[in-house]
């Protein structure tokens, strides 16, 4: 069990802190217009976009997969409804299940591209991703994730494959410069070699944090589902010089076990953490949680313009979301609605092209970027503290591409 | 052509690189998806074809082969990819490594290389295993995948592993499944398989049979890894991008299932399984992506599974190939008239003794199974052993077949001590036995009972064959040679196992209770056999039975034993007639004297206690 991050149980979570996300300035609509300046593409001739989706709706992706495809669909819908993108661009998706197999995700992204597709949507981890990003590299068609976020992504396939997700890099490095900016010197990292999350966020932690001015005293490692910490614990009480920051992105059940261990131990250095975390049971750990910082793509809250998305949820499925990534699948449609605007045209080429170039497309949480970046997506990253047992927003970032850590 | 196992494989082999030759040219013709897709069966038929040869010869189910193929995968991986690309994927690969691009056909032999030293590394453990076998591959699994996320310069650690140029095309899938398919048959059919098959079915009977079931498993366990090194070879360049957890249960449970759906027994029923679960699973897919129903795959897998598990047990095809089973109702052809003779002499001086037990002590936790117990057996010559139930004759023989450790003993075979000496070897050095409760390879076909015993005295599978079909032919079963032993009636059962007891072309046949269970009419029959092998071979015999008749007629001495000591010794009819023998054979210490009477007196009549 280790694709990336977003372990969060997002169950029915309470509104909270409201204003908390209501990221900047962003108050329109989360149907897209684009921001983006392109090479004046001249007025296309109406055509459909075939998009092929070779995602894992079944599977051990499909808490990611699933989610992320329902708010894709309403995308499209509304934007059918509307004409098509720009009014004369059409959306025609075909769907087919990868079942979360890499070997699959291949044999299926050969038959959606036998098809004539402009665009492949890939599933939320790396592995199948890439497997399926091959194909579309050789057949010339951009692909993207949901929202895999390991930043070899893209650098494996090529210049067609893309993620919607931020880099794990770009979450270390917002996670280095707020310690810096707390004063933090001296810092401990927890990592796992168990999964390419858990073992690669502490590398760009320690590598940013190092570039700050800092120093990694130590670096523990765990294994995932590991019943004991108590050996970690002296370890970091050992430590001399003491951190003044433990940075980790382990996540359920491994982060409550930690924490446990640590505070139980009498350590209360603050603890950094990354977007696995961010589920009710972290808030549920009470007064042992209070002052934890983490990273996160957004939070799940019927408010402001996320508020407009649970309407438009609500009325397609009967319910409100239950993660986060029916959020960013709806915002992979903003995305592909101002690449194809931009291109003027179905051509996979010009598509791929005019992705590259993106900057400042409007989504749900925020604004999405390409352009100067890796092929990950360039967006905004929320800060968040737990105070009282509920998530406060301490900042919103976007993160400069030329600072984060090689992939 | 196909009455001889030669000529069987060859046709089977034949028939199966026909189908996937024309698999393999039709599927290059399809539309890209739809050779991917063949291109994929035919990788995963290969890893079906390594746990066939392991799992399917020695029963003995592995969840460990897709470390294997993962090994392979890296290996192959890391040798292929361009020096370019590995500076950036792979920056910690050791300097030497990293300038190494070998050609894809060496890169992919490095990769099988690689998976085989792991074969025998770890086969060397699991052999040894026994029972405990199968827990061990999930932690040879287990093992390899922590390997993989560990050795994180070769592999990126749980990270994708990246840059491997796509080279498996469907000639290349379609050529290692060809040989994986040609490794796998001639492996059934040679002598270890054939050994390994008969331990599968009973590891005890296979090592008196002389087996030596570890050495076995472990060249069955070696052999399949090349095969799945061969797998993961073609599945790196398949893939292009991995990580260890492509590695691990999923795909384990893939290949399980088509093997377990095809039948884990046969050759056929790996590549059947491999086409009806690829076949089955795509159609699904198809329809469920064509509606927007997912998860119709993972149903439909569950209940193949179990519409398998529940009808056919063993899979489509069973145990037993096609050409097998058209051979089922066939007679084989019949040896010369005069079987017996071609019978080769094993011991040339009447009378000589050539097994020595003396001093036999063995207690089971407390009670005194065996009290210094002596038995000696003469060459062409048979000794009876009787007693009353729990005398300790049958621990006896376990005890000189080494079946069961003896406490003390002082054992000689033909002049050489074998107190020491393993099972199988006890058996190819001249031990031949049968058990009281039967213990025949029931899953294979009589003639192949027979054979394990042949191959173990140093035959050819060929030559074996035929001496077995002699064998068989003077206990009078030839005729049963291509039906499954545990299928026949009980008597000729029987005599299936005496046969494989003779084929080791023993120095001395242990026989406890041949006769039981047979009419009158059987057992004088059996007698006459028994007559003459003793007068072609020159085997000493040892006898347990509680016919007293037929101990009569064939014993030239007798032995009894009652409460694990020798009660008496010498000329039979002498021995019957003390008292105290029929006082204890019949349980009447202190009563009746009449039935001393009796048991001396019985004439033909059979008196079976």
């Amino acid at each position: 069990m280790n694709h990336s991050h977003h372990r969060r149980v997002t169950g029915a979570l309470v509104a909270i802190a409201a204003g908390t996300l209501l990221l900047a300035a962003c108050g329109s609509s989360g149907s897209s217009d684009s921001a983006a300046s392109s090479d004046a593409a001249p007025a296309g001739e109406s055509c459909t976009v075939k998009v092929g989706v070779a995602t894992g709706q079944t599977g051990g992706l499909a808490y990611v997969d699933v989610p992320s495809l329902e708010g894709f669909d309403i995308w499209v819908d509304e934007v059918n409804a509307a004409g098509g993108i720009d009014g004369k661009f059409r959306v025609e998706t075909i769907v087919k299940d990868t079942r979360s197999d890499a070997a699959q995700s291949a044999t299926v992204a050969a038959e959606l591209l036998g098809e004539g597709i402009s665009f492949l949507i890939t599933p939320g981890d790396a592995d199948p991703s890439i497997a399926a990003g091959q194909l579309a590299q050789e057949a010339q068609v951009p692909a993207m994730s949901w929202f895999g976020s390991s930043p070899v992504l893209p650098v494996a396939v090529g210049d067609f494959m893309f993620s919607n997700a931020f880099g794990d890099n770009a979450q270390a490095r917002v996670l280095a410069n707020y310690a810096t900016q707390q004063g933090y010197t001296t810092a401990y990292t927890l990592g796992s070699p168990d999964s390419a999350y858990t073992s690669n966020l502490p590398r760009y932690f320690k590598e940013a944090f190092t570039s700050n001015g800092g120093t990694v005293v130590g670096e523990g490692t765990y294994t995932m589902g590991q019943p004991n910490f108590n050996v970690i614990a002296d370890e970091i009480k050992a430590l001399n010089p003491a951190p003044d920051v433990i940075m980790t992105p382990a996540y359920e059940p491994d982060f409550p076990t930690f924490l446990k261990a640590i505070r139980g131990a009498g350590i209360n250095t603050p603890v950094l953490g990354t977007d696995g975390i961010d589920s009710p049971t972290t808030l549920a750990l009470g007064e042992t949680a209070e002052g934890v910082v983490y990273t996160t793509a957004g939070v799940l809250a019927n408010e402001g313009p996320m508020g407009e998305f649970f309407t438009k949820y609500n009325a397609k499925y009967g319910k409100d979301p239950e993660a986060i990534f029916a959020v960013t699948g709806y915002e992979l449609g903003n995305v592909l609605n101002a690449a194809v605007t931009n291109a003027q045209s179905c051509d996979p080429v010009a598509i791929k092209d005019a992705i590259t170039n993106l900057e400042g497309v409007q989504g749900i949480t925020g604004t999405i970027s390409f352009k100067g970046g890796d092929r990950m997506a360039i967006r905004e990253i929320a800060l968040i503290k737990v105070t009282g047992g509920e998530r406060s927003l301490v900042e919103v970032v976007i993160v400069d591409p030329a600072t984060v850590p090689a992939a | 052509m196909m009455s001889t196992r030669r000529g069987r494989t060859l046709a089977s082999i034949g028939l199966w690189v026909i189908i996937l030759i024309v698999v393999t040219l039709i599927g290059s013709t399809l539309p890209s998806a739809t050779q991917l897709l063949v291109t994929t069966s035919l990788v995963l038929l290969t890893g079906v074809m390594a746990l066939q040869i392991f799992s399917g010869n020695s029963g003995i189910l592995s969840f460990g082969h897709v470390g294997f193929v993962g090994v392979a995968a890296y290996t192959t991986g890391i040798l292929a990819m361009p020096a370019a690309v590995k500076r950036t994927s792979l920056p910690l690969l050791p300097e030497p490594l990293q300038e190494v691009e070998l050609p894809i056909v060496a890169a992919m032999l490095g990769g099988i290389l690689a998976a085989t030293i792991v074969g025998v590394i770890s086969g060397l453990v699991i052999a040894r295993l026994g029972d405990a076998a199968s827990i061990a591959t999930l932690a040879v699994l287990i093992i390899l995948h922590g390997v993989m996320v560990g050795a994180e310069p070769f592999t990126r650690g749980s990270q994708t592993f990246y840059g491997v140029p796509r080279y498996t095309s469907i000639f290349v899938a379609g050529i290692t499944a060809i040989l994986a398919v040609i490794v796998a048959r001639l492996f059934r059919d040679s002598r270890i398989g054939i050994h390994l098959r008969a331990s599968r079915d009973d590891a005890l009977a296979a090592s008196t049979a002389g087996v030596r079931v570890q050495y076995a498993t472990l060249i069955g366990w070696i052999v399949s890894s090349v095969i799945a090194g061969a797998m993961g070879a073609a599945y790196a360049g398949l893939l292009g991008a991995f990580s260890p957890k492509d590695f691990y249960f999923t795909l384990t449970l893939t290949l399980l299932t088509m093997l377990i759906v095809g039948g884990s027994g046969s050759v056929a029923g790996g590549i059947v399984g491999a086409f009806v679960v690829t076949l089955v699973v795509e159609a699904l897919r198809r329809v469920g992506d064509a509606n927007e129903f997912f998860g119709l795959t993972n149903a439909g897998l569950a209940i193949i599974i179990l519409l398998t598990l529940y009808f056919r047990p063993r899979g489509l095809l069973g145990f037993r190939e096609p050409e097998e089973f058209l051979a089922y109702r066939k007679s084989p052809t019949p040896p010369d008239a005069d079987a017996a003779g071609a019978l080769p002499v094993r011991n040339e001086n009447p009378g000589q003794t050539v097994l020595c037990g003396h001093n036999l002590v063995k207690n089971f936790s407390g009670l005194v199974a065996l009290n210094h117990v002596s038995v000696d057996v003469e060459a062409q010559h048979v000794m009876g052993l009787i007693g009353p139930n729990g005398s300790g004759k049958s621990t006896f023989v376990n005890c000189v077949t080494g079946v069961t450790k003896p406490e003390e003993a002082r054992l000689t075979l033909a002049g050489e001590d074998i107190a020491r000496t393993p099972v199988w070897r006890r058996a190819r050095k001249g031990l031949g036995r049968t058990f009281q409760t039967m213990r025949l390879f029931r899953e294979l076909t009589v003639l192949d009972n027979v054979t394990v015993s042949c191959i173990s005295a140093g035959m050819s599978p060929h030559e074996a064959d035929q001496r077995a079909l002699q064998i068989l032919a003077v206990l009078g079963v030839a005729h049963h040679g291509n039906r499954l032993a545990g299928e026949l009636p009980y008597g000729d059962q029987r005599r299936v196992e005496i046969s494989r007891a003779l084929a080791l072309n023993p120095r001395v046949l242990l026989l406890d209770e041949p006769a039981a269970g047979m009419n009158p009419a059987e057992s004088r029959e059996l007698l006459r056999q028994m007559e003459t092998i003793l007068a072609t071979t020159g085997v000493g015999m040892l006898l347990i039975d509680h016919d007293v008749a037929l101990i009569r007629s064939a014993c030239d001495s007798l032995t009894v034993l009652d409460y694990g000591k020798v009660l008496a010794h010498g000329e039979p009819q002498a021995v019957l007639d003390q008292p105290e023998v029929a006082a204890a054979y019949l349980g009447w210490r202190e009563s009746d004297p009449s039935a001393t009477q009796e048991i001396g007196a019985t004439g033909t009549e059979r008196k079976s206690l």
